[in-house]
């Protein structure tokens, strides 16, 4: 049976101890799509990825990718990841190193040359290939942001799941970072993006989800949410980020 | 000033002594790059208490100190993974273990020379069975760290992106810290309970200083470890001085001239 859904959550609940991050999410997304989470601090976007990407698995509720039960789907295959915040302290591992780890499942006992190419092109897509031989820790938090983005990216994985990736890249890496992912979306792949840049929102994604502890609304056109929206979801008014970006 | 080695015992010492170089900075490298300086001399002051047991109930003692050493390494291991810093959980057992191991040397009536023994090790009393034993011990620790170190290494870097590659890093992590345990348990007859520690955490806190990458790390910590042990044992024959302490001597000048290099060349 072919599944149209790249991703699907049912009456998903994460609780932290005594604190409930999550409470029954229920959302699914088609493939080939790019969508953006947005939500408050503390709202529980990270948490939700990271209970799809497979670092939390202690929930309740249902997760299915491409059809298929997520420790299933990830027994086989990998969901592209970015985490929040390159914060990693001083440890001495090169730049191509770093990308190596996303090619982790597929060596046997080490990396060959060609898992090597790979690296160096996932490298070139983020424009950081001239920076392979650096130590992580020696970057800007931008350019650590990038190597991670091209980490995610080199295993090749239908659904690319990244958590506010774009903070901390300057305008033109922005604009760069947009460009790539417009790529991606058409070579099929399926991108999920946490962010707060509510005026990239409207221009790039195909829907968007408002997560506060449970989703709160699921558009498919950031023109269908209400003005005052984005004013209640954070408690004041981003509208003129919004506005700005109305044709 | 090499006559040392036409001796046999001076020969088997060598041996000895860079069997557990090897081993000790190879295990020790992840040590210091997971900054749990603190477990080395934990578990080795965990195995007093072990000695102490042994010879009370008249066990033989380097079976009873290994379990006891890879069963508080497990423990600590698993504490750190529900939150405890692993030198949390070495703070905490350190010296009431010590004091236990006294308490049971004591009462068990054994002559005190065999506890100093234990205490300050005598690496030129190793026989070839110690060295049998040192080999196959280190081979087994090197042929883990070829196949495990980017496991090691990953779940020390990034934890979490282990768990993205689903990677079965829990068994690699307590393997690795019996190894370690077993390792420093088998070292204590040539160093001492209050030396090995530094045996683990010296050299790769000497190559983190002049090596940038924890490849370059894993390659020299195990040559510095070694160079360590010939040149100590020299130092040791010629200046009549224990050979223990003296191999520590110069790994602790290799680390402070290693770290005049570093500041002196940038
Ligand atoms: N490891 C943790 N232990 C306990 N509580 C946690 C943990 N991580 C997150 N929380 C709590 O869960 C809730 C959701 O956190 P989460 O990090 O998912 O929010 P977020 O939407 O990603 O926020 P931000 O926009 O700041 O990144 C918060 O109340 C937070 O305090
Ligand atoms: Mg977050």
């Amino acid at each position: 049976m072919k599944c149209e859904y790249c991703l699907e959550v049912k009456d998903l609940t994460v609780r932290y101890g005594e604190i409930t991050a999550l409470k029954n999410v229920n959302f699914s997304l088609e493939k080939g799509k790019f969508y953006t989470i947005v939500g408050p601090n503390g709202g529980g976007k990270s948490t939700l990825v990271k209970t799809i990407v497979g670092i939390i698995d202690d929930y309740d509720g249902q997760i299915r990718i491409f059809g298929r039960e997520r420790d299933e789907y990830l027994q086989e295959k990998m969901v592209g990841y970015v985490p929040q915040i390159a914060s990693f302290t001083k440890f001495p591992i090169k730049v191509i190193d770093v990308v190596l780890m996303g090619l982790f499942r597929e060596r046997r006992f080490r990396y060959s040359r060609e898992h090597y190419k790979r690296a160096i092109k996932a490298l070139e897509r983020v424009g950081m290939a001239d920076f392979s031989g650096r130590l992580i820790h020696e970057l800007s938090g931008g350019q650590r942001q990038r190597i991670l983005i091209a980490r995610a990216l080199v295993s090749d994985p239908e659904l690319l799941i990244m958590d506010e990736p774009t903070v901390g890249l300057d305008s033109a890496s922005q604009a760069q970072f947009y460009e790539l992912v417009k790529g991606l979306k058409e070579s099929g792949m399926t991108v999920l993006m946490v962010t707060h840049d509510v005026g990239f929102v409207s221009e790039y994604s195909d829907a968007i989800l408002c997560i506060n502890k449970t989703l709160v609304v699921h558009a498919s056109d950031v023109s269908e949410l209400p003005q005052s929206f984005f004013a209640k979801l954070y408690g004041y008014g981003v509208k003129a980020a919004v506005h700005g970006h109305e044709r | 000033m090499w006559d040392i080695f036409t001796y046999e015992f001076g020969l088997l010492a060598l041996l000895g002594g860079i069997l557990s170089a090897i081993m000790t900075s190879l295990l020790g490298t992840v040590v210091v790059l997971r900054r749990m300086s603190f477990f080395g001399s934990g578990i080795a002051h965990l195995s007093f208490a072990g000695v102490g047991l042994a010879l009370l109930l008249k066990l033989p003692v380097n079976l009873i100190t290994v379990t006891v050493a890879a069963v508080s390494a497990v423990v600590l291991g698993y504490l750190s993974r529900k939150g405890v810093h692993e030198d949390i959980g070495v703070g905490v057992l350190f010296s009431t273990s010590m004091a236990l191991g006294i308490v049971m040397i004591s009462a068990s009536g054994v002559d005190s020379s065999r506890v100093m023994a234990y205490l300050f090790g005598d690496i030129l009393a190793i026989t070839w069975s110690d060295i049998w034993l040192l080999t196959i011990l280190c081979a087994a620790v090197v042929i883990f760290m070829i196949v495990f170190k980017d496991h090691l290494i990953y779940m020390t870097f990034d934890e979490d992106f282990m768990k993205v590659l689903r990677a079965k890093t829990t068994p690699v992590y307590y393997t690795y810290l019996v190894l370690l345990a077993v390792s420093i348990v088998f070292s204590i007859n040539l160093l001492g309970i209050i030396l090995i520690s530094a045996m683990i955490v010296l050299p790769a806190a000497s190559s983190s200083l002049v090596s940038r990458t924890y490849q370059g790390m894993l390659k020299l910590s195990p040559v510095i470890s070694s160079l360590s042990v010939l040149v100590g044992l020299i130092v040791a024959w010629n200046f009549d001085v224990p050979a223990g302490a003296s191999i520590v001597l110069v790994q602790g000048v290799v680390f402070f001239f290693t770290f005049l290099i570093k500041i002196l060349g940038g």
